[in-house]
């Protein structure tokens, strides 16, 4: 006998501390060891221009000691324990995790009170990480072809929004950080009542319970209030065009509508949208500019899921001989075409079954489950979304993705980028 | 009634740990169909999902002069069979909410299907028909070819392809693993329906081949739907001509591949490493761990953590059938390549030189055996560990042995692993980066070779015009 997906979900229990800490416990026992998860809410949707990067470099510094811990002390005492740890900074968060033997859930609790309730600070470390973090934008995106394609796209599609710079932010604001700042952004953001802490795996729960209190339960919140941006961005009115020329060899088109925010009604139903248009090699966008026209390299879109409303993104990459105007007008012949015809009760359901698939997934290891938890917590203020999630995709019908793709597939809400290769006199 | 105040732990210093439990590598299934062919099931009921792998042995080490043939070859699998048409195949898995993909390694070929466990069956029919009776329609190999020249192409714009590229033509001169699994222009341009079709046959047969289930799936009910799939498939003989191991050039070599506009220099050096079955297997993968394998390695302590040049350094064995090759790398600004390499090369000779400390020691044991269960959390990992344990000929046992074989290491073995198996001498140093400087830095190396993108060795007489 098979389980059905329907029967499938994460069970878990929830609870704040006094001082405002949210704490999810979740267990399975399947292996003795556990994930501990912790998020803030910050990202670098709460910089302010001149700071750009900050939220991402102080994560760095918060590997670099805490009160009781030395620099570079939490790796060694996870990685001693026999456990992995790291943690990731995007737009609306930030996220610290260990996965660690189970006999040691104690020490990841002990790990992260200790550094959230005070930092080590030292010139010397945040020198070193301002180069090491400044040697990590160059790595991933300044030194990578097509590398800055996304801050590129971001920063012409939101006018207003905090989105519109790339969370590892510019060289210049970098390195002009300061101890100053770390210490302002751990009392402003780093505090119980911002946080969620999901605990996953293979754990007693009272013990868990008790061990959380005795950890974080007298950490006090600073006095103070939080900066959250409010800027939303004023609803888009032409399209946006430009281009841009890097050390690549092929073309590139990019392109984002606007969509609204990750809890919005209407976010499964674009997400389905989404899938239909370029998810698989059977997707409509696939089909048609890889296999049939054989005018794109590789084609995808993604539905990006953000506090405050977000991007639809799609992204092509040409073959050789192959303009970017080209996959732009195959683009948006694909896009007329759905608009025009709708799409078929068949692929709805493909879509359904690849979405719920690609949910199951990632839920895979306790870690995962432990971030996805989080997530709904954080983001849509509602844990227990996480086992709406499969009757929600189930739930979307064909007018739901016709209304959807009406409303935000429109010429006039998109952002338009070519990513063109040097022109030979103007190579650098 | 009031609640008693929480007694607060000592926080000075870290917890004390719990009561380890044990944790051995979980049991599986094993059997052959009727005809020899063998089945193994690892069964996990809790996602409703599951991955199964046509696993051939062999791969692009038996590519010849036909560089990107098992890749190519593999890629082709999914696209024609005499029933189906690329697009069918392809519509019939992700219509179930399913994936279909085949890929090449060094030693071994996978074609596999992951989905939801309510529609294996379906997806069965389909990977047994593509793993046994693809067609390789030219119009699809014409359309593979093209895919695969543009992202050799775009290959040419990546630091750190272009840097891993080089560096197995230097380290692995007429080796097959001197040559990039994807191909090359030449390579590529060359190949035919007719060589895919010959190559598919002699290693996709039962006697050569075995399929992994992992997930929701009774043993039981795998058996039988393979058997009805597989069981007919014939045996068939084939033999390879032997192929010599590696050795390594005694040479030290200095290559660089020129990117002009290089904000960072992508550095891989290293030489030829061990082979998966080596005794020393266990013994230089730790001594590795504790080099350059994890974020507490010295490298990473040293290139990083001290001195700021790179967001990361890393080194590792890649050890395959013949030895494939031990490598250290980082990405580092430009000033720093030269004394980058260098202290990769310091810590190349502390660690042969001077016996690790007994701490040290104790610490990346710790990490590697109490990581293991962490290894082996979900169905893919597992599966992944059973494919090394079927493909390299490996006790069954021996994922159950691993960690007291990893205690049992001393620091002597530590230091005769980095003695027998790194060697500064005979260093590869590798670099992609802006080659008008890196030429003039990392000449106290040894003699530089300049290469462009495409390969071809840039003369060292620069030819500077005349006027400014």
């Amino acid at each position: 006998m098979h389980n059905d997906t329907h029967d499938f979900s994460i069970r878990f229990e929830e609870f704040d501390l006094a001082n405002g800490l949210h704490v999810i416990l979740h267990r399975d026992a399947q292996l003795p060891i556990v994930a501990v998860n912790l998020w803030y809410h910050v990202g670098s949707k709460n910089e302010r221009v001149g700071k750009t990067g900050f939220a991402h470099l102080f994560e760095h510094m918060m590997f670099q000691g805490s009160a009781n811990v030395p620099p570079n002390g939490h790796f060694q005492h996870v990685q001693q324990a026999g456990g992995t740890l790291n943690g990731s900074t995007s737009f609306d968060r930030t996220n610290y995790y260990e996965t660690l033997p189970a006999h040691r859930l104690e020490l990841g609790l002990w790990l992260e009170a200790d550094r959230m309730r005070a930092m080590r600070l030292d010139q010397q470390t945040l020198d070193t990480q301002r180069n090491v973090v400044t040697e990590e934008r160059r790595s991933r995106y300044d030194n990578q072809p097509y590398g800055t394609i996304y801050e590129e796209l971001f920063s012409r599609a939101y006018k207003m929004a905090p989105y519109r710079w790339p969370t590892i932010g510019s060289i210049a604001d970098i390195t002009n950080a300061s101890l100053d700042d770390v210490r302002a952004f751990h009392a402003m953001y780093y505090r119980p009542q911002n946080a969620s802490l999901c605990i996953a795996g293979d754990f007693e729960a009272a013990e868990a319970a008790r061990l959380v209190e005795a950890h974080f339960g007298d950490i006090v919140n600073p006095d103070g209030e939080m900066y959250r941006p409010f800027m939303h961005e004023p609803r888009q009115q032409f399209q946006v065009r430009d281009f841009v020329y890097d050390t690549i060899p092929l073309p590139a088109l990019i392109s984002s509508m606007h969509i609204p925010a990750l809890d919005a009604d209407d976010f499964t139903a674009i997400e389905i949208l989404s899938n239909i248009l370029s998810s698989g090699d059977s997707s409509r966008l696939h089909r048609r500019m890889v296999y049939e026209e054989r005018a794109a390299q590789s084609v995808m879109t993604f539905a990006l899921g953000l506090e405050l409303p977000g991007l639809l993104i799609f992204r092509a990459t040409a073959q050789p001989g192959r303009s970017a105007a080209e996959l732009e007008e195959l683009f948006f012949d694909e896009v007329t075409r759905l608009l025009r015809d709708g799409i078929s009760a068949e692929e709805l359901e493909k879509a359904k079954n690849r979405l719920e698939a690609s949910f199951l997934h990632e839920a895979a290891s306790v870690q995962s489950r432990a971030d996805m938890l989080n997530a709904y917590s954080v983001l849509s203020k509602d844990t227990a979304l996480v086992n709406r999630e499969i009757p929600r995709i189930r739930a979307v019908q064909l007018d739901d993705v016709h209304r959807v793709a009406r409303e935000y597939l429109t010429e006039r809400n998109a952002t338009v980028l070519y990513f063109l290769p040097y022109p030979p006199e103007a190579a650098p | 009634m009031t609640t008693p105040a929480p007694a607060f732990p000592d926080r000075t210093t870290p917890p004390a740990p719990g009561v380890p439990k044990d944790v051995s590598f979980p049991d599986y299934f094993e059997d052959v169909l009727s005809n020899g062919m063998k089945v193994i099931v690892y069964e996990r009921n809790d996602l409703p999902m599951v991955t199964v792998s046509l696993v051939a042995r062999g791969g692009a080490f038996h590519d010849g002069a036909s560089y990107g043939l098992a890749s190519m070859m593999t890629e082709l699998l999914t696209k024609g069979t005499p029933t189906r048409t690329a697009v069918q195949i392809v519509e019939d898995i992700e219509s179930l909410g399913g994936s279909i993909g085949a890929n090449a390694g060094w030693d071994s070929m996978n074609a596999g299907v992951t989905i939801l466990s309510r529609n294996l069956e379906k997806a069965m029919d389909v990977l047994a028909e593509v793993a046994r009776m693809p067609s390789f329609p030219a119009e699809e190999l014409e359309r593979a070819r093209e895919q695969r020249l543009a992202h050799i192409l775009q290959r040419k714009a990546s630091p750190n392809a272009l840097a891993s590229i080089q560096f197995s033509r230097a380290v692995y001169g007429s080796h097959p693993y001197a040559h990039p699994l994807e191909g090359t222009e030449e390579s590529i341009r060359a190949l035919t329906g007719d060589l895919f079709a010959e190559h598919h046959r002699r290693l996709f047969s039962p006697n050569n081949t075995f399929l992994l289930a992992v997930g929701d799936i009774a043993p039981r009910a795998m058996m039988d739907m393979a058997e009805r799939l597989f069981g007919d498939w014939q045996p068939v003989a084939s033999a390879w001509p032997a192929i010599a191991a590696p050795h390594d050039d005694a040479r030290r070599m200095v290559h660089v591949v020129d990117r002009p506009n290089a904000v960072q220099s992508a550095i891989i050096v290293g030489h030829i490493g061990i082979e998966r079955k080596s005794p020393d297997y266990i013994t230089a993968t730790l001594m590795n761990t504790l080099f350059g394998g994890y974020f507490g390695s010295r490298l990473n302590l040293n290139l990083r953590e001290a001195r700021g040049y790179t967001y990361g350094a890393h080194s590792r064995f890649d050890a395959r059938i013949h030895a494939g090759p031990f490598s250290a790398g980082a990405d580092v600004r430009n000033e720093v390549t030269d004394a980058a390499i260098e202290e990769i090369i310091l810590e190349i000779e502390r660690i042969r030189s001077t016996p690790v400390g007994d701490e040290e020691l104790a610490n990346v044991k710790s990490y590697v055996t109490g990581n293991f269960p962490i290894q082996i959390e979900t169905p893919l990992q597992v599966a992944q560990r059973i494919i090394s344990l079927e493909l390299f000929g490996l006790e069954k046992t021996y994922y159950n042995t691993y960690n007291s074989r990893v205690m049992a290491v001393t620091a002597a073995d530590i230091q005769a692993a980095a003695q027998s198996h790194l060697h500064t001498d005979r260093l590869k140093i590798v670099a992609a980066g802006r080659g008008a400087l890196l030429r003039d830095t990392l000449v106290r190396f040894g003699a530089v070779e300049v290469y462009s993108p495409d390969g071809d060795l840039i003369p060292t007489v620069e030819t500077t015009p005349d006027t400014p």
